[in-house]
């Protein structure tokens, strides 16, 4: 095919100019071969930025065209040159000083009267009452030199749906401006067009640290890159959550669900305080208090269908409440209610349910199960499975399965330091430290359902590399990394082996220890989830503004002003 | 300015005027590429010019481009080699190593003509000028400003300290 320019023939020379060559170029050859038109003759296309309705072309895009600029109803600076020579718009070098934005406010406005050209956050609320006089100019300009700020904040949104997560997070602090459009209701469609279904990476294990102003630092290790990062923390909307106390973040109990999580924020010996948030889109909300306040010791947090989520709570860490560590509770973001079917109480003694955790989910021929770890009547520590559909335990001693443990010979048999329940997959591994005689075993074993009930295959089990005891608990912990592997993390010497579950038999340590800030500090709840940050999941699905559905939601007010529909 | 030389002579050509009211001509199928175009062909043919009066010409001719590459691709000729999708991936990254400005100006014309591939291309490639930057580099390369208050930078640089770490 041969080349469709005239006297462009060479892309090449396009490339490799400069805007103002190919505009000067551009008029050249149009001044040579302009063919004479005439515009009365021609069809015109429906100039979006001037709203004509009646064109004959639809435009399909139609909400990603709007008379709004990047900077609210900005207007060509070139054409009001006369006037507006001191407005933001036209100064071409950027002034980092506050004083100097100031007197940008002071600057004229513009000889249409039209608001000032400086982006507060009033010229992003979108105004459909704009005159098509103020608009019309908002467009390409005719000699090329349109700038970032004339954008329309639909391209602005779809330019920072292609940035990286910290960049993204970058770009909120350039100036209020990016910051509004970041948080637009319409940027996590935005980005999934951009990303598709993926999330935002896969992070686990995790370091928390605090430093001396009493931030909270959240250490991650990038599944996909192969080292420890750092991962958006929780230090936003610091009311619903205050920077946690390092004595006392082991009562922060974390649960994880595509994105949202669930921590713990209520004090012992006071009743919990829930609060779902989303790190990434900065959004949290307390939950209502649960029908029986507590401090629970599982919570386990997922998601139902695209946008809703479940927590379900048992169990209660608070002294001298005995009579509510057996009581299991179940919020659903669709009813924004706490409910407890009827006998929903653990299957097995008072406190059995002593280990704080986040359960493991089991699916076996379309069942949906919770799997935590207990003490069972026998004394011996098992699992209890939790049917999801019927919110019930459930009580067939055969569906209580026992944790094997090591038995050397008929009077020696492993003490169950510890033990932690976790999902890699959609399987489910059962990771514990086994104390035999003056040797402490680190065993993790998978966990099969069967028709005549539930059977264990030893993945791990070998000697602790290091002679020291429990010293802190855990000081191991089991994570996945991936939809295959685990690692085992030494919360303490912050090293780490991985373990690839189809070929258990090669434990590869991973050599480069995390860098991190603060002082870190350990959670008692061994946290076994994979964090997956992403801007999809909204804290209170279902609704943009948060009004009615439920009071106790706090979604962050300074977002609203863009919530408003488009 | 015309554009000349496809070989296929049977196929439709459609007229372009710009802004600054020079005119183009291109293959239907160039103009396809462009959904507002083709809603616009498709509805009341190649007969009259269509005037798009808010792209300039040289933004024209630069989008012209595009599509006329991006519809040879599409193209097969039984004495080439097809093109390779790093060929094209070679290409589409020569196209957009041009001043901010004009990438500017494209997203604005993609946007209008509705070329989904371009628009896609340009927003990335403005991203990739800003992406590993700080907050004080991106305001000089989008050429934008810093309005908030002292107090409001420190919150918000608290919130996103992960980010900066």
């Amino acid at each position: 095919m041969g080349h469709l320019f005239g006297k462009c023939q060479s892309e090449a020379e396009i490339h490799t100019m400069g805007a103002q060559e190919i505009i000067g170029m551009s008029v050249l050859v149009s001044t040579i071969e302009r063919v004479s038109s005439s515009r009365s003759s021609s069809q015109v296309l429906s100039d979006p930025w001037t709203a004509a309705s009646n064109g004959p072309v639809t435009i399909q895009n139609g909400d990603a065209v709007s008379e709004e600029t990047f900077h609210g109803k900005s207007s060509p600076c070139e054409r009001r040159s006369t006037t507006t020579s001191h407005s933001k718009c036209h100064s071409e070098e950027v002034l980092q000083e506050k004083s100097a934005d100031i007197e940008n406010k002071d600057a004229p406005s513009d000889i249409t009267g039209a608001p000032s050209v400086i982006n507060d956050e009033k010229s992003f609320v979108h105004d459909s009452a704009s005159s098509s006089a103020d608009t019309k100019e908002v467009s390409p300009k005719e000699n090329g030199t349109s700038k970032f700020a004339e954008l329309p904040k639909e391209m602005a949104e779809a330019i920072f749906s292609h940035l990286p997560l910290r960049d993204v997070a970058i770009m909120r602090c350039v100036n209020k401006s990016c910051k509004l459009i970041l948080g637009r209701p319409t940027f996590p469609e935005e980005r999934k067009k951009v990303r598709g279904k993926d999330t935002e990476g896969n992070f686990s294990p995790h370091i928390f640290s605090t430093d001396d102003k009493g931030d909270l630092h959240w250490y991650s290790f990038d599944s996909k890159q192969r080292k420890f990062d750092q991962v958006p923390s929780l230090n936003f909307q610091k009311d619903i959550l205050p920077s946690p106390d390092p004595e006392l973040f082991k009562d922060h109990l974390m649960a994880h669900a595509e994105g949202l999580i669930c921590i713990n924020t209520g004090k012992s010996p006071g009743p919990e305080r829930l609060v779902v948030c989303n790190p990434v889109t900065q959004e949290a909300k307390v939950l209502p208090p649960l029908g029986h306040p507590r401090q629970p010791v599982l919570i386990h947090m997922r998601t139902d269908g695209e946008d809703h989520y479940k927590v379900v709570v048992a169990g209660s860490a608070t002294a001298g409440t005995g009579d509510l560590s057996l009581i299991t509770e179940e919020y659903s973001s669709r009813t924004s209610l706490w409910t407890r079917s009827e006998h929903s109480d653990l299957p097995c003694p008072q406190f059995g349910l002593n280990e704080y955790q986040n359960a493991a989910y089991y699916r076996y021929r379309n069942k949906e199960y919770l799997l935590c770890v207990v003490i069972l009547s026998t004394g011996a520590r098992g699992i209890l499975f939790y049917d999801l559909e019927i919110q019930r335990w459930i009580q067939d001693d055969n569906m209580k399965p026992q944790i094997p443990v090591i038995v050397r010979d008929e009077t020696t048999v492993a003490h169950l330091a510890t033990t932690q329940i976790l999902n890699c997959g959609h399987n489910v591994f059962v990771y514990s430290e086994q104390e035999l005689g003056k040797d402490v075993f680190i065993c993790i074993h998978k966990l099969f359902l069967t028709p005549s009930g539930a059977t264990w295959r030893e993945i791990v089990q070998r000697k602790r590399p290091s002679g020291r005891g429990l010293l802190v608990y855990p000081e191991y912990i089991c994570a996945p990394i991936s939809n295959y592997e685990l690692c085992v993390f030494n919360t303490i010497e912050h090293s780490m082996e991985i373990i690839d579950v189809n070929n258990p038999s090669e434990i590869v340590p991973f050599g480069t220890k995390p860098r991190f800030i603060g002082n870190p500090f350990h959670t008692l709840n061994p946290i076994g989830f994979m964090f997956q940050p992403t801007f999809q999941r909204k804290v209170c699905p279902g609704s943009n503004t948060c009004s009615a559905l439920c009071s106790e939601c706090r979604v962050k007010k300074t977002d609203n002003t863009v919530r408003a529909p488009l | 300015m015309h554009f000349q030389g496809s070989p296929n002579m049977a196929e439709k050509r459609v007229k372009l005027i710009s802004s600054d009211n020079d005119e183009f001509e291109v293959d239907e199928a160039v103009a396809f590429e462009s959904e507002t175009l083709r809603n616009m062909i498709q509805d009341t043919g190649t007969n009259v010019p269509i005037s798009i009066p808010n792209v300039s010409s040289d933004i024209l001719a630069k989008v012209l481009e595009y599509c006329s590459y991006h519809a040879e691709t599409m193209e097969t000729h039984d004495d080439k080699p097809p093109i390779t999708d790093a060929q094209i991936r070679e290409w589409d990254a020569d196209f957009v190593d041009v001043h901010p400005a004009t990438l500017y100006s494209l997203i604005l014309a993609a946007n209008y003509l509705n070329i989904k591939n371009l628009l896609d291309l340009i927003c990335q490639a403005v991203a990739n000028n800003i992406r590993g930057k700080t907050a004080v580099e991106i305001r000089k390369i989008l050429h934008i400003q810093d309005d908030f208050t002292y107090e409001e930078e420190m919150e918000i640089r608290r919130e996103t300290k992960w980010a900066f770490d």
